[in-house]
């Protein structure tokens, strides 16, 4: 479950969020919607601990991450994960490497089984070895996609993953999105401007606006 | 337990840690220096401040200072950013042999650099009296103001090609697309660009202020003299301190300018170098530009090389000096290597922490900049000359300390100028996939910037070669630097000694440059191995 | 945490960014080495603003002699006396150096007054003298001369006093001198601001600039310059100008201002004087003795550094000098007041 308790934040002399509390829990699938500048992007890196709150709280399974200024759990330790608006992928790794980065933590086996599993799973076996500026657009998608889920994230962030691709790439892509979210309990926190991918990939729709989070039914 | 003193140490160890070292490696000195100058104020030392000054003098002086430095810096960023405007679009492999060869050449004493340039000037004159032709005048202050210049082109062309570097050639190509080559680089790549090219510009600028070597080897003066004048009159670093406040007001505005601009630059997307797949087409005269441009440079390596060679007279002289300086040598190579290295990631965390708190953290870790080279010297000496440190400062590590002081500034504003500028979307990336912070650091943060970790090294160890008049006044008795050793010679009249000395500094240059790339290369070691495949 | 990452994490602790294991040695190794840097105790420090060339000989021949291994700072012109000298006065809470042997005699009298010196008689001072409170010792000399570039002025036509340098018989661009704010130059200008008077002093070297004489940026300057012909003659010290001779450049040295009723010419002497705790001061005072002696003080001749010697003139032959001088009466003390009205105005003059 993710707590946002009473969370002011300002960016360049902006109010973001004002005094916004919201509940989103385990295993939900949420969209986040909202005109662009309305803060969209700053909610998931609040979530994600890349930016802290000026006021207010965050929780993670009632464990307190961020406060007031303060993050107190690291970004790399709260089971998030995060695919960005553009693909963000590192240039002087290739996309095995890339993948393989966030599971250096497990044992050697267990990450090459791992590994070997999102390459399959996002259909990007073929692309292993290949360096990420030799990658088409909807290619580093892909890889950005299977970085993110290869260390299997409780908490899955997307900031407009489909954006400024073709309809066939586009197509594939939330076909894969979809059907890895269905089959796990993973909580969706889904950023996007398009009202099919609302109700393609989740159950609920909050948007932001006048720096408040307001849901909407339906 | 997230309020106790403990946890927040623990998350805040390396932050604190960090600040500390920079206090006391960069900032220390200045802070000695100041707190000496207000206590000789207090001992009722104020009238003598009148005596010190001389208003209409001294402000003549500065204004022909300023002038001079300016024409200097304007100069170089000329010469540099046209000649980087052909090398950018160069292979990059010989863009790397060119920038060592061109910067090594930094290290080498300015005077060197001048003797060097009349020597060549005394052998055209030969060439063309025998022809029948007026020999050419090389004195005064052009003459001054071509040997820095030249001296200093190789940074300036070296800190251009970072700067152009760190803009992104898509956006050149939408620009190509509309409007010619020319007017697309004008008019978005150098913008774009303009701030880490003012940043060089910069300091340059200040880098000459400070010096009064070229200068005074033809017979003119400038205010860094002054300053020296006053320090070896009275030996009060307390009344150089405040001679020098016209540099320091002057480094502030500079530094002002600077991070304002740099501030405001443009992000640009990590990627590989691509090779250019249709080089940009300039209109002949602008290559033509390029090529004298490039010739300049060329000149900068080749005519201190072979004046110096020629001033040797043999290769037994050279081996000669070098036998007889073997030991100064050695402790300069492994000082400056050892500051070079270590003084990364010090600048790193310096440019991190400019970045992230801003307001007041760059006075204390780049103001040093402006401050001439001997008080640097003296604020060390009231700094690590006590029982505590004394296994320091009675030690070569003293030497590496003085070179920290007096240049770590500048690879931090390297390092600031290129992280203002890096895409944080895949730093941002890593931070949430990171496995620890050590595997952040050393396959993500260091790899996205290594490129300016080679610049800012090997120019913290050209400049450390090169060092003077701080290392003058902290080295322990019974060592020496190789530029000790040069002057030492040049005042005896061993002039042959002292060219064959002055190609070694390059040569040490190319060989620790050789280091750096050969660590770079091996970096692709620590990234993530492909289980049962070779990386 | 698997124990690799404890590993990591307590390499991460105590560094930003590690390196390989190869390097990490290395930095390990250089570390040790250079805190290893421990003095041996039966060792002495000497500052020495002494040329390298000539003081290394002498204190290799005292380490040989005594097994007192000496650690020697040499200055270097370039640094325009803002190193030794301020460097002892920066150390003055905890001394490193023993001894201080200067080329001249000024800035000795300025430590002493500054606390910087300790008493010390030595053993014998030959025809040096000693300040007055045992400070420091003189011993030696050089002489400033001037230097005539003999294949452009004929012998009938050398210069003869400081005040040719005003005569018009030469252009002022033809003539040098190294700047008067700086090392035995400025010793030399304290000289004439105490034997002229200030106002006479003043003018002279006002008049120097306005006749556009080259003011260069050090003694040895003048000496390349009169030995290539850029300059017809120039005032320099007796050591850069029998260099000249010795290397068979087309120049001659000549005491200025040696006539009946002149005002002499300015013999500056060597001075050496032990450190206000010294960390090895018994080693400092067997050096100091040593340098004192006359062995030292004929082998500096021989080496072509002392030309002076109270007033003998050494190896004069060498150097085609006369075999007396008639020095310039001086009186430390009263030089030392007038060196810093002299570098004020001098600045004033000179700094523009």
């Amino acid at each position: 479950m993710i707590s946002l308790n009473c969370i002011t934040k300002s960016l360049a002399r902006k109010t973001i969020f004002d005094d916004v509390s919201l509940t989103i829990e385990t295993g939900a699938h949420v969209a986040i919607t909202g005109p662009s500048g309305c803060g969209k992007t700053t909610f998931l890196r609040l979530i994600a601990g890349l930016d802290t709150p000026d006021r207010g709280d965050i929780r993670i399974e009632s464990k307190l991450t961020s406060q007031s200024g303060r993050t107190l759990v690291p970004p790399h330790q709260r089971q998030v994960g995060f695919v960005f608006q553009a693909p963000a992928l590192w240039p002087h790794m290739n996309v095995a490497q890339n993948i393989l980065f966030g599971l250096q933590q497990l044992p050697k086996s267990d990450a090459a089984e791992r590994l070997n599993r999102i390459l399959s799973e996002t259909g990007t076996t073929h692309l292993a070895k290949r360096m990420p500026d030799t990658l088409s657009g909807g290619e580093q998608r892909r890889v950005a996609i299977a970085r993110t889920l290869a260390p299997e994230p409780r908490i899955l962030l997307m900031d407009e993953p489909l954006t400024n691709l073709d309809s066939v790439a586009k197509t594939e892509l939330a076909e894969l999105i979809k059907s890895i979210v269905n089959n796990s309990k993973m909580t969706l926190i889904y950023v996007t401007h398009d009202l099919k991918e609302v109700s393609h990939f989740c159950d609920r729709n909050y948007v932001i606006k006048n720096a408040k989070v307001i849901e909407l039914n339906g | 337990m997230y309020n106790s003193p403990l946890f927040w140490f623990r998350m805040n160890a390396i932050r604190f840690f960090g600040t500390a070292i920079i206090l006391l490696f960069v900032a220390g000195p200045l802070v000695t220096l100041v707190l000496d100058t207000l206590l000789w104020l207090k001992d009722d030392q104020a009238s003598d401040i009148g005596a010190m000054l001389s208003w209409s003098r001294q402000l003549s002086l500065l204004a022909k200072s300023v002038v001079f430095s300016a024409a200097v810096a304007l100069g170089d960023l000329l010469i540099g950013v046209i000649a980087a405007s052909l090398f950018w679009t160069w292979n990059t492999k010989f863009n790397r042999i060119l920038a060592i060869g061109l910067l090594s050449m930094i290290a080498v004493p300015p005077y060197m650099h001048a003797v060097a340039w009349r020597f060549a000037v005394d052998s055209l004159n030969g060439v063309t009296g025998s022809i029948g032709m007026p020999a050419f005048a090389f004195k005064g202050w052009a003459a001054a103001w071509w040997v820095q210049m030249m001296a200093l082109a190789p940074v300036g062309a070296g800190l251009s090609l970072l700067g152009l570097f760190s803009v992104d050639t898509k956006l050149f190509e939408a620009g190509r697309i509309a409007q010619s080559d020319l007017n697309s680089f004008r008019r978005i790549v150098l913008p774009i660009a303009a701030p880490p090219l003012l940043a060089a510009t910069g300091f340059i600028f200040l880098y000459t202020l400070v010096d009064y070597s070229v200068p005074s080897s033809f017979l003119l003066t400038t205010y860094a003299l002054e300053v020296f004048a006053e320090f070896s009159a009275n030996h009060s670093a307390a009344r150089a301190l405040l001679i020098s406040l016209p540099f320091l007001a002057l480094t502030l505005i500079v530094l002002i300018l600077v991070l304002e601009l740099l501030r405001q630059a443009a992000v640009r997307p990590v990627s590989v170098d691509a090779a250019w797949t249709c080089e940009p087409f300039w209109p002949r005269w602008f290559t033509q530009l390029q090529g004298f441009a490039t010739a300049l440079l060329l000149l900068q390596l080749i005519v201190p090389i072979i004046s110096l060679g020629m001033l040797t007279e043999s290769w037994s002289a050279l081996a000669g000096a070098i036998r007889s300086a073997s030991d100064e040598i050695v402790q300069t190579a492994w000082t400056a290597a050892l500051a070079a290295i270590v003084g990364l990631p010090i600048a790193f965390f310096a440019a991190l922490r400019i970045c992230e708190a801003g307001r007041y953290w760059w006075l204390l870790v780049l103001l040093p900049i402006g401050i001439p080279a001997p008080l640097i010297g003296i604020g060390l000496i009231s700094l690590w000359n006590n029982v505590a440190t004394a296994v320091i400062y009675d030690g070569a590590l003293i030497l590496v300390l003085t070179y920290l002081a007096r240049f770590l500034p500048i690879a931090a504003l390297v390092f600031y100028a290129q992280l203002r500028r890096l895409d944080p979307m895949p730093v941002d990336a890593a931070r949430i996939l990171m496995p620890n912070r050590f595997r952040f650091w050393v396959q993500i943060y260091m790899p996205l910037m290594m490129r300016t970790c080679i610049a800012a090294s090997l120019l913290m160890f050209v400049l450390a070669l090169g060092e003077l008049p701080a290392s003058l006044l902290t080295i322990p008795a019974g060592t020496g630097t190789i530029t000790i050793r040069i002057y030492n010679y040049m005042h005896y009249g061993a002039t042959e000694t002292v060219a064959g000395l002055c190609l070694v500094i390059p040569l040490l240059t190319i060989i620790y440059a050789i280091f750096l790339f050969g660590v770079a290369g091996s970096w692709r070691f620590f990234l993530p191995k492909i289980p049962g495949k070779k990386t | 945490m698997t124990p690799e990452q404890k590993i990591a994490f307590g390499v991460f602790s105590l560094t930003k960014v590690s390196l390989t294991s190869g390097l990490k040695v290395c930095l390990a190794g250089l570390l040790i080495y250079a805190l290893s840097a421990c003095k041996d105790e039966n060792s002495v420090v000497i500052y020495t603003s002494v040329d390298r060339h000539y003081a290394e000989p002498i204190l290799q021949a005292f380490e040989d002699q005594t097994g007192i291994s000496v650690e020697a700072l040499y200055d270097v012109e370039a640094a325009k006396t803002t190193g030794l000298v301020n460097k002892l006065i920066a150390e003055a809470d905890r001394p490193r150096a023993d001894v201080f042997w200067n080329g001249e005699f000024l800035q000795t009298q300025l430590l002493a007054q500054d606390g910087v010196l300790s008493r010390y008689a030595p053993t014998q001072t030959g025809l040096g003298w000693q300040e007055s409170e045992q400070l420091w010792t003189s011993f030696g000399g050089r002489a400033r001369v001037l230097i005539v570039n003999t294949a452009v002025l004929p012998n009938a036509e050398w210069p003869a006093t400081l005040s040719d340098f005003l005569s018009d018989r030469w252009r002022g661009d033809q003539l040098a001198i190294a700047h008067p704010l700086f090392g035995t130059s400025a010793t030399h200008a304290a000289a004439l601001y105490a034997a002229w008077g200030r106002t006479k002093a003043q003018d002279f070297y006002r008049s120097l600039l306005a006749r556009g004489v080259r003011i260069v940026d050090g003694n040895s300057v003048v000496r390349d310059l009169a030995v290539s012909g850029e300059i017809t003659f120039g005032l320099t010290d007796t050591d850069d100008a029998c260099s000249a001779i010795s290397s068979g450049a087309d120049v001659a040295v000549l005491f200025p201002d040696q006539r009946e009723g002149g005002l002499g010419t300015l013999v500056i002497p060597n001075t050496v004087a032990l450190i206000a705790g010294a960390p090895h001061s018994e080693n400092g005072k067997r050096l100091i003795d040593y340098l004192l002696s006359e062995s030292v003080v004929e082998a500096l001749a021989e080496a072509g550094w002392f030309h002076i010697n109270g007033t003998e003139v050494l190896v004069s032959d060498t150097c085609g000098l006369p075999k007396n001088i008639r020095p310039m009466p001086t009186n430390p003390a009263t030089l030392h007041q007038s060196i810093e009205t002299a570098k004020q105005e001098l600045r004033d003059i000179f700094v523009q």
